[in-house]
């Protein structure tokens, strides 16, 4: 018995001496990696971004735009639809937009950098700056020269100007196309959007140029207009097809992101509904053959109907709330960062400004429409001629051209054509109710339990609560309906 | 499902869904497409968990000389377990009504989990007893080594082809496969001197230092002492033995250290897994695997938690031992409290592991005993406890100043922790009034909130205290215990899914016939969108709107409805027990019979505002995060059992 008890304390006196600093080196978490190459951290910034703008920011631009509107047997979004914006409207949007993509797209710029490989660096700053314009178009104010800084000490990171933004984020792009590109051939599979196709980036670089300057046209002309010149001088590409993430599949986490979350895990799939406005709209310009259809499905009835914006408090029977179209959402959808019909409104909008010719902007008008039916496999060209309802209005160009960018972007990217009009008033808003007979087909009408009195509309989000809460350095609260710098 | 319980209206007998496959209550048909029948719940999901747990211990001492000894103790706490869970297929018909409202397939799925979870925990001591004259001198040299480790590996399917089979096979989509590991490892060096003369004066003192796995490796020593002193009067002044039997004062200064979770000191990248509201997008996607960087930053510089507390007590034995008294005071600072500290999104990550600052804890404690009658068949002894603590957070870290450290939080509730306040204070939304005081409405009628956020109230109690009665004659015993708890609120999600949904006493104000919101306004906003004044309200809380008022997510500062004042008072037991007389028991060879019958949790009265919960539900993990209230607790459970104890 004494010697098993020997052996025991030997054995145990052994194990417990043999406690040392490397015994206590255990503190290196197993179950994550501490560095990964770019290359692999690339494919999450872009779904990131994609899932952030192809959810509720589309949800929310797209029932202020006026295409959708809440269905009146549910709930879900009828803060966005009834204008009802707080600091938590959105608030998980900014949290993954700035710990996720903006940090991770961060993260690879300086790694490309330092290693010298533009291409990446390229694509980091261009999502960087379409994201970063977002942010400085809904809240007017952001973190941006302190952002992101974290390891430095910097926690509470002190708000820019959105003019100090737009300026540094056309700088960052001028500085990544400045570099030499030719060496960078081999795809990247990581790279959803263009498989790391250079001229495709540097097209996407330069459409998202022109947006960034027209946006500040009322506001800072002369700043925007050289931008434009400069761009058509030096024969700047622009986008011919579309900058999308074509990925999703029918699978649980798989699939498009706006129908994981409306469609597959909500507990009811019927939120989203046609708003009359759309509905009127497409039905008084004929265009209620084709790509209505992609856009909305029948009513239960087997018509294209849609609800009065805002009017979802009204106490009707399933049934009858069947008989409105439901948005069409598909799991295969892809999410659109920027359309090609986008990118060709978009020229047609800066050479109209830059007095170009009647010509050469119907062109270029032209073949947005013809994108736009193009998205679907669609061929729109009747509408374009003759007694088309969408000829090129020359006497009223930026009637015409915001119009049918707005129709285009209906359903996929709803905060931009909400942000369009804002900035330029189309399409208009309306005195009168839809049933009214002076009503003019797609004007905005007044949602029904808007929150703010009639006249009154979000120009603006409020600061989000996850910054109230944690970033003494936060702006006051400024309203709604305080219009922002370009407004 | 308790979610899906309370979300049924108070027409709608529960008993009666008992039948969920019956043409009412059947996926297809049930009163509602947003819940589901908490029958199909209970009958159709489940889960199966199996563990083994062993706790072994060995002791083995050596004696050397008749002072000194060695002992060496290994103890483990090993637990091996399996969980299957299951959540059944969920269809409805196309074209029945359910179907028509929008209700979504559930696809069911199965999930799978093995985990290992142990501590092993070493000490070797060495003791050491000197006698000299009338003083002893207890001596002790400890070392502690100490391991706790966790591993598990999850796998899911969704999505089941087979009605009624859960297994991982029962899919066409491949399982889903995680494992996560988790290790801390930790040694110490302590010591502990008692010094006593006769038996009416002790003294000690001890300390202890440990070094940590968890903390950063160039700053992972930690040390700790303390000292107490007890003096028994009574004995030391013997005189006073008549009045007083027993009196005992005791003084003591001690500190003890707290090592941080494992993994907190440096920042990594997670697999990615993308929020998408309610989605989650999920690599790899077109045959690509990504990495994100984790959300926690990690934290160089993380220090141990020390506590230093001062305490002072004295017990009292007076009249015959009929009274006793013992009275504590104390007073306990906490320096670098290691908490998980949310961060603004803009600084690229929202989460740190942080040393927060200092709180301190104050405080007494009292437990009184008497014995009003004692004959020789009969006693009566009544036990009074009670007890007082006042927290105050003195200083936080200079950048978590202003606003405070956020501990928890639940929609517009929030659990902050402010310099200056007890810790935990509630805040929440106010109403947004004009100058007059009076509330603002929006266009729709309905109340809007205040920028800032207001104070709800704290969740310290006042004070705690519990009666203790307990009456013997013979071998009968009965008793029981009444609790009481006064002051402090919480937060109770059960409030806000009954407000919600209409099942709320509070939601019948006025009959629910409309109403404007006593003493509203309605802005007058001019072109620019800026308010020059303000009008009387006269739009109504009506059919169309008595939803969105209820709502806290419309009217948000409805949200005060959601905090209640969590004052109780409760039987926590009562109990009557029979111990059979020995001359029974010895005809039967046994030594004693005791039969007993004892309810818990018997009567609960809570104020007016709170007929919601119990206040003393939690769901929440963490001392501190459960603090908080609750998140969709189930009831608290009331039972009576029955004892039979027989000694041979």
């Amino acid at each position: 018995m004494k010697k098993i008890l020997l052996y025991f304390t030997t054995l145990a006196v052994l194990y417990l001496t043999s406690c040392s600093e490397s015994w206590l080196d255990v503190n290196t978490d197993p179950n994550n990696p501490t560095s990964v190459q770019p290359e692999l951290v690339l494919p999450a910034a872009e779904m990131s971004l994609a899932s952030q703008i192809s959810v509720n920011y589309n949800i929310a631009g797209s029932m202020w735009a006026q295409f959708w509107t809440q269905n009146p047997t549910s709930n879900q979004y009828k803060q966005y639809d009834a204008y009802d914006i707080k600091p938590t409207t959105l608030d998980n949007e900014w949290r993954e937009l700035y710990s996720g993509t903006l940090k991770e797209l961060q993260r690879i710029k300086e790694e490309s950098k330092s290693s010298e490989e533009w291409r990446l660096y390229l694509i980091a700053a261009t999502l960087q700056a379409y994201t970063l314009q977002y942010l400085a178009d809904l809240y007017d104010q952001i973190p941006y020269t302190e952002a992101l800084k974290a390891e430095d000490g910097i926690m509470s990171p002190h708000y820019d100007n959105a003019q100090t933004v737009y300026d540094g984020i056309i700088n960052d792009l001028n500085f990544a196309l400045s570099k030499d590109l030719s060496s960078f051939t081999a795809p990247i599979d990581g790279d959803f959007v263009f498989k790391g196709d250079v001229q495709r980036w540097v097209q996407f670089a330069n459409t998202l140029k022109l947006r960034i300057y027209l946006r500040q046209w009322k506001v800072r002309q002369s700043v925007a207009q050289a931008g434009i010149q400069e761009l058509f001088n030096s024969n700047a590409e622009f986008l011919t097809t579309d900058a999308k993430l074509d990925v999703f599949v029918d699978q649980k986490g798989k699939g498009n992101p706006l129908y994981e979350s409306d469609r597959r895990e909500l507990n009811t799939k019927i939120n989203i509904r046609a708003s009359q406005t759309f509905i009127a709209f497409l039905t008084s310009n004929n265009d209620t053959d084709e790509r209505i259809a992609y856009y909305f499905e029948r009513g239960s009835s087997g018509e294209f109907k849609g609800n009065r914006q805002g009017d979802f408090n009204i106490p009707i029977t399933a049934d009858e709330a069947n008989k409105i179209s439901l948005a069409r959402i598909l799991a295969t959808d892809p999410v659109y960062l920027m359309s090609a019909a986008e990118s060709y409104f978009l020229q047609a909008e800066a050479r109209y400004r830059l007095n170009a010719s009647s010509a050469e902007v119907k062109t270029l008008y032209d073949n947005g429409v013809l994108a736009a039916f193009n998205r679907f496999g669609l061929n729109g060209s009747r509408h374009i001629t003759g007694t088309g309802k969408y000829v090129f209005d020359t006497d009223n160009p930026l009637q015409s051209i915001i119009t049918q960018k707005w129709a285009a972007l209906a359903g996929i990217n709803g905060m931009e054509a909400y942000l369009e009009h804002l900035r330029t008033g189309i399409p208009k808003r309306s005195n009168v109710d839809v049933t009214d007979s002076n009503y003019v087909p797609g004007e905005f009408t007044h949602p029904v339990q808007s929150v703010l009195p009639k006249g009154q509309f979000p120009r603006r989000l409020v600061f989000p609560d996850s910054e109230r809460k944690s970033n003494p350095n936060t702006p006051a609260e400024v309203s709604v309906t305080t219009p922002t710098w370009w407004q | 499902m308790y979610q899906d319980l309370m979300q049924i209206p108070r027409d709608i007998s529960i008993v009666d869904l008992k039948d969920y496959k019956n043409k009412f209550n059947n996926l297809d048909n049930y009163f509602t497409p947003y819940a589901d029948n908490p029958y199909f719940i209970i009958n159709e999901n489940g889960n199966k968990w199996n563990e083994d747990r062993v706790i072994p211990s060995i002791n083995l001492d050596y004696q050397f000389t008749d002072w000194l000894s060695i002992s060496y103790r290994v103890g483990a706490d090993i637990a091996n377990a399996q969980l299957q869970d299951w959540g059944a297929i969920a269809k409805t018909t196309p074209g029945s009504i359910n179907n028509l409202r929008g209700r979504n397939d559930v696809v069911g799925r199965v999930n799978e989990r093995t985990t290992l979870d142990y501590q092993i925990n070493h000490d070797v001591l060495l003791n050491a007893d000197f006698n000299i004259g009338n003083f002893k001198l207890i001596s002790l040299v400890g070392y502690n080594v100490n391991e706790q480790f966790y591993r598990e590996l999850y796998s899911y399917v969704s999505n089941l082809n087979v009605v009624g089979f859960y297994n991982l096979s029962n899919s066409s989509e491949n399982p889903h496969s995680s494992t996560y590991e988790r290790k801390k490892r930790l040694y110490g060096l302590y010591l502990q001197e008692e010094l006593s003369y006769k038996e009416w004066i002790f003294l000690t003192l001890s300390a202890r230092n440990d070094w940590s796995s968890t903390l950063p490796k160039n700053n992972n020593s930690f040390f700790y002492p303390g000292a107490s002193l007890s003096l028994l009067f009574s004995e030391l002044i013997p005189s006073i033995k008549n009045v007083v039997p027993y009196a005992k004062l005791r003084l003591s200064h001690t500190l003890t250290g707290n090592d941080p979770s494992p993994y907190r000191v440096s920042s990594v990248y997670t697999p990615a897994s993308i929020y998408a509201y309610f989605g989650t997008i999920n690599f790899p996607i077109a045959g690509v695997n990504a990495f994100e960087i984790g959300n926690t930053i990690g934290n160089s510089k993380l220090q141990p938690e020390i506590s230093t507390e001062d305490e002072a007590g004295i017990e009292l034995k007076l009249l015959n031992n009929r009274v006793g008294i013992d009275f504590a005071v104390y007073n306990r600072k906490t320096t670098d409290q290691i908490m998980t500290v949310p961060l603004a999104p803009s600084s690229g990550y929202t989460f740190q592991v942080m040393n927060i600052g200092s709180i301190q804890n104050r405080g007494t404690e009292l437990l009184l005993t008497l014995v009003p009658l004692k004959t020789d068949n009969f006693s009566w002894t009544i036990g009074l406890n009670h007890s007082i603590n006042r927290s105050k957070v003195l200083e936080l870290s200079e950048q978590l100043e202003e606003g405070g450290v956020l501990l928890n939080n639940a929609y517009d509730i929030d659990f902050v922790a402010k310099v200056g306040r007890p810790l935990g204070i509630i805040e929440g939304p106010d109403y947004k009034r004009d100058p007059q005081g009076r509330i603002i409405v929006n266009d729709q009628g309905i109340p809007v909130a205040a920028t800032n956020k207001t104070e709800y109230g704290t969740t310290e109690a006042k004070y705690r205290m519990g009666i203790k009665n307990e009456i013997s004659y013979k071998g009968l015993t009965v008793g029981g215990n009444v609790e009481i708890r006064q002051g402090g609120v919480m937060y109770t999600y059960t409030a806000d899914i009954n407000y919600f949904v209409g099942n709320a006493t509070q939601t019948t104000f006025n009959d629910r016939q409309p109403f404007l919101v006593p003493n509203s306004v309605k802005e007058i906003v001019d072109a620019e969108g800026k308010v020059v004044g303000y009008e009387e309200n006269t739009t109504p809380i009506d059919m169309e709107h008595i939803c969105d008022y209820y709502n806290n997510n419309t009217n948000r500062p409805m949200s005060r409805g959601t905090v209640v004042d969590r004052s109780y008072i409760k039987l926590r037991d009562l109990y009557i027990s029979y111990e059979l007389p020995k001359k029974w028991t010895s005809k039967l060879s046994l030594s004693r019979v005791n039969i007993g019958i004892i309810g818990h949790n018997l009567l609960l009265w809570t104020p007016k505002e709170n007929n919601f919960v119990d206040p003393e539900s939690s769901t929440w993990q963490g001392d501190l995060e459960s603090e908080f209230g609750e998140f969709a607790v189930g009831p608290s459970i009331r039972s009576v059992s029955l004892s039979l104890k027989i000694t041979y």
